[in-house]
């Protein structure tokens, strides 16, 4: 069972005050609690000397665990039709942006774009939307492109396990779910309206991806909606009863900050560079086998600063616009309102948000190697089974 | 006369005999044993209204020390 | 602040005591019942055999008459069982013997070192689980074994130290660890503990309880050793939940890692 919200509310109004020998103590343990992760993402934990003592032991624990290597993914958008209202993302329903859903061929169309430039392992993402982005729509496109793409993951709306399993038959393996924050009032304002709304329907959609099957689980928090040190300790609890709960998963993490998107919403709090280095420290030091995904979200600088401290996967050359490799689908972009389609001319479809790091996956791998570290494009082959 | 086994040994017993009077020849109190009868676990009540038949099998089991 | 103990939850009960006592090996009944309310334990474990039916009858045999149901949970196991089917019947037995549905389950058809059969207890376990009994299986520290029990709903894990009566401590520290940090029901650390200090070391690594039966039944003084383990499981426990001191202190002067966060904004 998860903490309740009262233990995890006192947890982090604890870390606001955790002292230096709270800092030292849950340095120097080998397998640290929730409580020493909450001692790693205080305030003190910040000083200069703690956080490099953080990030030598966070890159020694990484290369322990997963060896100098980086694994490569890229997401393909394949619909930014969605039927939700939520405050902070270009998809938002109320949104009037140019809306598309890709066709199978054109999907495939986007993969072999990708495929070309090395990737073997992707993420097929969409806004939630039953009509557009059914259960079959998913399981075909799951279906199209199982033979190239070993790895296939998805993040796509919440569904029941009944509904995910075929989508594993068809040969996904991955599932990505965030929870945007764990802090249940800020949630209520940010989702207004559609199933979204449901925080705990949400919360549960990891253990019912691993009834279904998925070997991989992908969770995280949208940086800048809520106080970022509850919501790394509410985070941090998930990842803890996961762990557990679905223990023949792989789990994965991953730190989106909040970039500019549609609708012009503005982070309600600030999440330094400083304090993303420090939540991606606390997450190896306490979790040293789960994945910690960098997406294109964030600047050459940042996600070069914290390849060595913790990060094993990563985007590049990322759109997160359906047809953005390739402009597959330009001519069927339309605005959607109430449910209808209305035509539109325009040069591509909406973004879910602006991406900060625009280099290539080849200029990426290159400062990897630079770096001693070694791109994964294929890991190892889902065909077996 | 009928005979059972009982832990793997025959032994022939008068024709109604019940289990709680088997038990009482063999130096046992209802209240010691449980008693597993052709495969099923008897509440100890049961031993008195039981009557053995000709084959019936038994064990006759006694909690012990044990770590 | 200090510290106020936790107490130990398994299944629908709660304990004081992290000390589960085993029955076995004592010079006598009196002696077993003397050392049991020395260790200050309130889980027991009796054995269930074939009774002796040459006649004599045998008013000391039932290990029963010696433990006051009232006082202590009675933990029947099934040593003696070769497969998951004799290991079902002796449950039943067990059941109907104690009244209780709890059960040690253990099935070692090896009797020289009485090694745990990890085929045979996952099977026993599901077949267990399904017919209500509350199962605490004897397991070798193997974590996998240890989590696909927990999926078939075994109330704990009791992975073994080193083998039964061997008194070497705990040869499976690694593995033990593993299994503490991955298990979402108690770790039970039985079989194998010969001293105290093995004790105390399970608790301060983590584990929710200890099960000591020979290195109590077997020493001079039982009495005086049951009482040894009950302070040893106690101070390895608050040692653990205070948290033990940092292993080292570092200190590092430049910061080649965290430099480029130094022009951050």
């Amino acid at each position: 069972m998860m903490r309740s919200e009262l233990e995890l509310v006192e947890l982090s109004r604890w870390a606001e005050t955790a002292r230096a020998d709270d800092v030292e103590r849950a340095l120097g343990r080998r397998h640290r609690s929730l409580v020493d992760f909450a001692a790693l993402v205080s305030p003190t934990a910040q000083q200069p000397e703690y956080l490099e003592a953080m990030a030598q032991q966070a890159h020694a624990l990484t290369i322990r665990h997963f060896g100098r290597v980086m694994r490569f993914f890229a997401p393909l958008y394949l619909s930014n039709e969605c039927i939700n209202v939520c405050r902070y993302c270009g998809f938002s329903r109320d949104n009037p942006i140019l809306r598309v859903t890709l066709t199978l061929e054109q999907v495939e169309e986007e993969a072999r774009y990708l495929h070309r430039q090395g990737f073997r392992h992707i993420l097929l993402v969409a806004g939630e939307h039953p009509y557009f982005v059914s259960r079959t729509y998913l399981r075909d496109c799951v279906a199209r492109l199982r033979t190239d793409w070993p790895s296939i993951s998805l993040e796509v709306g919440p569904m029941e396990t009944e509904d995910y399993r075929p989508i594993v038959e068809a040969g996904a393996e991955g599932l990505v779910v965030y929870q945007e924050t764990y802090n249940r009032e800020v949630y209520a304002q940010l989702h207004t309206s559609g199933p979204k709304r449901d925080f705990d329907w949400r919360l549960e959609t990891p253990e019912r991806a691993y009834a279904a099957g998925f070997k991989r689980l992908g969770i995280g928090a949208l940086l800048g909606l809520a106080p970022w040190r509850a919501d790394a300790i509410a985070l941090a609890d998930h990842a803890e009863f996961l762990l557990k709960r679905c223990w023949q998963a792989h789990l994965t993490i991953s730190l989106p900050r909040l970039r500019p998107a549609a609708g012009e919403f503005h982070p309600l709090v600030r999440v330094s560079d400083r304090d993303l280095t420090q939540l991606v420290c606390a997450l190896r030091l306490t979790f040293p086998e789960v994945g910690l995904v960098l997406s294109t979200r964030e600047s050459p600088k940042v996600r070069d600063g914290l390849v060595p401290l913790g990060i094993t996967m990563m985007s590049a050359g990322s759109h997160t616009e359906p047809g953005g490799y390739t402009g597959q689908g330009k001519e069927r972009l339309h605005v959607t309102r109430g449910g209808r389609l209305i035509a539109s001319e325009g040069e591509h479809a909406e973004e879910q948000f602006l991406i900060a790091d625009t280099r290539s996956p080849a200029e990426v791998a290159a400062m990897l190697a630079r770096k001693g570290y070694e791109p994964v494009w294929k890991d190892w082959d889902t065909s077996l089974n | 006369m009928v005979t059972v086994t009982a832990n793997g040994k025959k032994f022939s017993v008068d024709e109604s005999a019940t289990i709680a009077q088997l038990l009482g020849e063999l130096g046992w109190k209802p209240t010691q044993v449980v008693v597993e009868y052709n495969g099923r676990v008897l509440l100890r009540d049961e031993f008195h209204h039981t009557k053995l038949q000709e084959g019936d099998r038994l064990e006759i089991v006694v909690p012990v020390a044990g770590g | 602040m200090t510290t106020k103990p936790q107490t130990l939850r398994i299944a629908d009960r709660e304990f004081r005591s992290r000390l589960i006592m085993g029955t076995g090996k004592f010079a006598s009944g009196e002696l077993m019942a003397a050392a049991l309310e020395a260790s200050g334990a309130e889980l027991v474990t009796v054995a269930l055999r074939r009774a002796d039916l040459s006649g004599r009858g045998d008013k000391f045999a039932n290990i029963l008459e010696y433990i006051d149901a009232k006082k202590y949970v009675l933990l029947p196991n099934t040593s003696g069982a070769r497969n998951a089917e004799e290991a079902v019947r002796l449950a039943r037995l067990g059941r109907a013997a104690t009244g209780s549905s709890w059960l040690k389950l253990e099935i070692h058809p090896d009797p020289q070192y009485l090694l745990p059969d990890p085929v045979e207890t996952l099977r026993a376990a599901e077949m267990l689980v399904k017919e209500g009994f509350t199962v605490l299986p004897y397991i070798h520290a193997d974590p996998v074994l240890a989590k696909r029990l927990e999926d078939v709903g075994c109330a704990t894990v009791m992975p073994l130290g080193s083998p039964i009566g061997s008194a070497r401590g705990l040869e499976t520290r690694a593995s033990l660890e593993i299994i503490i940090e991955q298990a979402r029901v108690p770790v039970v650390v039985d079989a194998g503990i010969g001293a105290p200090s093995h004790a105390a070391e399970a608790m301060e690594m983590g584990a929710d309880a200890v099960l000591v039966n020979t290195a109590i039944a077997v020493a001079a003084d039982p009495v005086g050793m049951a009482r040894a383990f009950r302070a040893a499981v106690e101070a390895g426990r608050l040692a653990y939940e205070i948290g033990l001191a940092p292993q080292r202190r570092y200190a590092s002067a430049t910061s080649p890692l965290t430099g480029f966060l130094d022009d951050a904004e």
